[in-house]
């Protein structure tokens, strides 16, 4: 299992250290413009001569520094790099190595699948991981730095572990898919395609009240910056859904990880 | 002692296509064991199920007494697959220590000794895999294979892409390997090889085994060749003789494939006109031949 963990954290170290710099400098970066420019005063003026509706829409979340903040963690920059951190892992694990079948040699040493799968959901699991606290510490270091209005280090370590979870789903999904498929290509595809579905899903969702009745089945609806950061009552529900669809997911590719042919 | 590995009933069915039908065979400590048959016959999925990388419908798979679905049973094992790929950003001998750490109880004590055995390049193991060439890439497998001193060695086409010379070392580092008692399944579609190493060998067509045997029994009940130069043109007739399944003619020269007893093809030819009579060493391609006739026969 070690000897598994450590090829893959070698194997994925650039790739996973590139996500963590790119969403904790995301996350920065957003902070230094916040602080540096009055986007609200900007989007007044525009939304000014918008239609009434368009301003009831997305009027309130850029009125002020604090949702503007927020919204730094639902913009789809910082959903797609831990999406793709996530999708890309998930389908490496068993149809990546199916594709460049390296697995049959892998599987024919003493190593139990379950052992194998583990080793792969343990290294997905501590990348997002990483990848999701390293955004909290831009988020940190960019509002301690630019003395802008601060978050409790707890609300964001709770966006953290939230932002986690969702990743963490989307990571079991996909490496669901891959247990079944021996095209990490195609895996990815299709992970990529029900995650984009899902957040459009969302997004149209929270705008248009008749769409509203679709958000419970999109993981989205389960990431909820506004309520960790600015309500600061977050939904223990939230976080047990996104647990839970990973759980299961881990555990449907599991099984048939275990009953499958190789390659 | 408990057999290095035993094989019994496999049965395998990808959808409607039954790929192993009751296969059954076993190897005993210090014995190579040839597993011949033409490509698509079964030898690769049999290799596979062995591994348990393909999950039998039926049967069982005992290495050195353990059941194979158990994963530490394989830490005496090594196997190289028919269609070996490794990982390519990776160096040779990254490769190699990787998967020496896969089994922490069999330091890789072979592994200095295949390297030279097999003539591997100096300097080429800090390389790339995906820069070597496809030789030294199966090179490379062999060593994984066997770098641990495995008691039991699985081998799906291991020759393939190395050069003449270094087939004939390999083959000398595998009798010398059974010497110390290990077990080989050797599984090759090229019967020469197969005939110069291996006690016993079981043949499969198309999912089952039709022979199981040692070379030379095999050899006793199969399809002869005898050639024969005559001093004018042959008579004709000739595949009429009793046991003659087929007679080529060209020229004065005829080759004949009989099966039976040689003394009635001796003494029908013997009336003949002869200049030369010649019954060449069977090989492993007659016993193919005698052995998918024989299945043919029975499908028909």
């Amino acid at each position: 299992m070690l000897n598994l963990l450590r090829y893959l954290f070698t194997r994925n170290a650039f790739f996973t250290a590139i996500c963590i710099l790119l969403l904790g400098g995301f996350e920065y970066l957003l902070c230094a413009i916040l602080a540096t420019i009055d986007i609200s005063a900007g989007l007044q003026s525009i939304l000014a001569s918008a239609p009434p509706f368009l301003r009831s829409m997305i009027g309130e979340q850029f009125m002020d520094l604090a949702n503007l903040k927020v919204f730094a963690w639902n913009h789809p920059v910082a959903q797609a790099i831990g999406a793709a951190l996530a999708i890309v892992l998930g389908a490496r694990a068993v149809a990546g190595e199916v594709d460049n079948g390296a697995i049959e040699l892998v599987m024919s040493q003493p190593i139990s699948r379950s052992t194998y799968y583990l080793a792969h959901a343990t290294h997905g699991s501590v990348a997002l991981f990483l990848v999701s606290f390293g955004g909290i510490a831009g988020t940190l270091a960019g509002q301690n730095v630019y003395d802008i209005e601060k978050f409790a280090v707890p609300d964001l370590l709770q966006l953290g572990l939230n932002y986690f979870l969702l990743q963490l789903s989307w990571f079991a999904i996909t490496l669901a898919i891959s247990a079944f498929a021996r095209d990490s290509g195609r895996v990815a595809s299709v992970a990529f395609f029900i995650a984009l579905i899902a957040f459009i899903v969302r997004a149209i969702g929270d705008l248009w009240d008749r769409t509203a009745f679709l958000l419970p089945f999109t993981l989205y609806n389960y990431f909820s910056p506004k309520k960790i950061l600015l309500d600061r009552s977050p939904d223990l529900r939230d976080f047990v859904v996104l647990a839970m669809v990973s759980f299961l997911a881990m555990i449907v590719g599991g099984v048939q990880f275990h009953r499958r042919d190789l390659p | 002692m408990a057999p290095a590995l035993e094989v019994r009933q496999l049965r395998k069915s990808f959808g409607t296509v039954v790929a192993l039908d009751d296969v059954t065979f076993s190897i005993a400590p210090g014995e190579i064991f040839g597993y011949l048959g033409p490509n698509g016959a079964g030898k690769s999925t049999t290799l596979r199920v062995i591994a348990d990388l393909v999950r039998a419908d039926s049967g069982d798979v005992l290495l050195l007494g353990a059941s194979h679905r158990r994963a530490s049973s394989r830490e005496a094992v090594g196997f190289l697959p028919g269609e070996l790929k490794l990982y390519g950003n990776m160096s040779g001998l990254e490769v190699l220590d990787l998967f020496a750490r896969f089994r922490s109880r069999r330091p890789p004590t072979l592994r200095a000794r295949l390297l030279e055995a097999l003539q591997f390049p100096k300097g080429m193991l800090s390389r790339r895999i995906k820069v070597l060439s496809h030789g030294t890439k199966q090179k490379i497998g062999i060593v994984v294979a066997m770098q641990h001193d495995p008691d039991l060695l699985l081998l799906d086409e291991p020759t393939l892409g190395l050069d003449p010379l270094v087939q004939q070392a390999f083959r000398e580092v595998l009798l010398d390997f059974a010497s110390r008692g290990r077990g080989v399944l050797f599984s090759s579609h090229i019967l020469s090889e197969v005939e110069e190493i291996c006690g016993r060998v079981a043949i499969l067509r198309s999912g089952r085994i039709v022979a199981q045997d040692t070379v030379e029994k095999l050899r006793e009940n199969i399809v002869r060749r005898v050639r024969v130069r005559f001093r004018s043109a042959p008579p004709e007739g000739l595949e009429k003789i009793a046991g003659v399944m087929k007679a080529t003619i060209d020229g004065r020269d005829a080759e004949l494939l009989f099966h039976g007893d040689v003394n009635a093809i001796v003494r029908q030819l013997a009336a003949t006109d002869l200049d030369q009579l010649v019954f060449p060493e069977p090989e492993l391609e007659d016993i193919f031949l005698t052995y998918y006739r024989s299945e043919e026969n029975a499908d028909a």
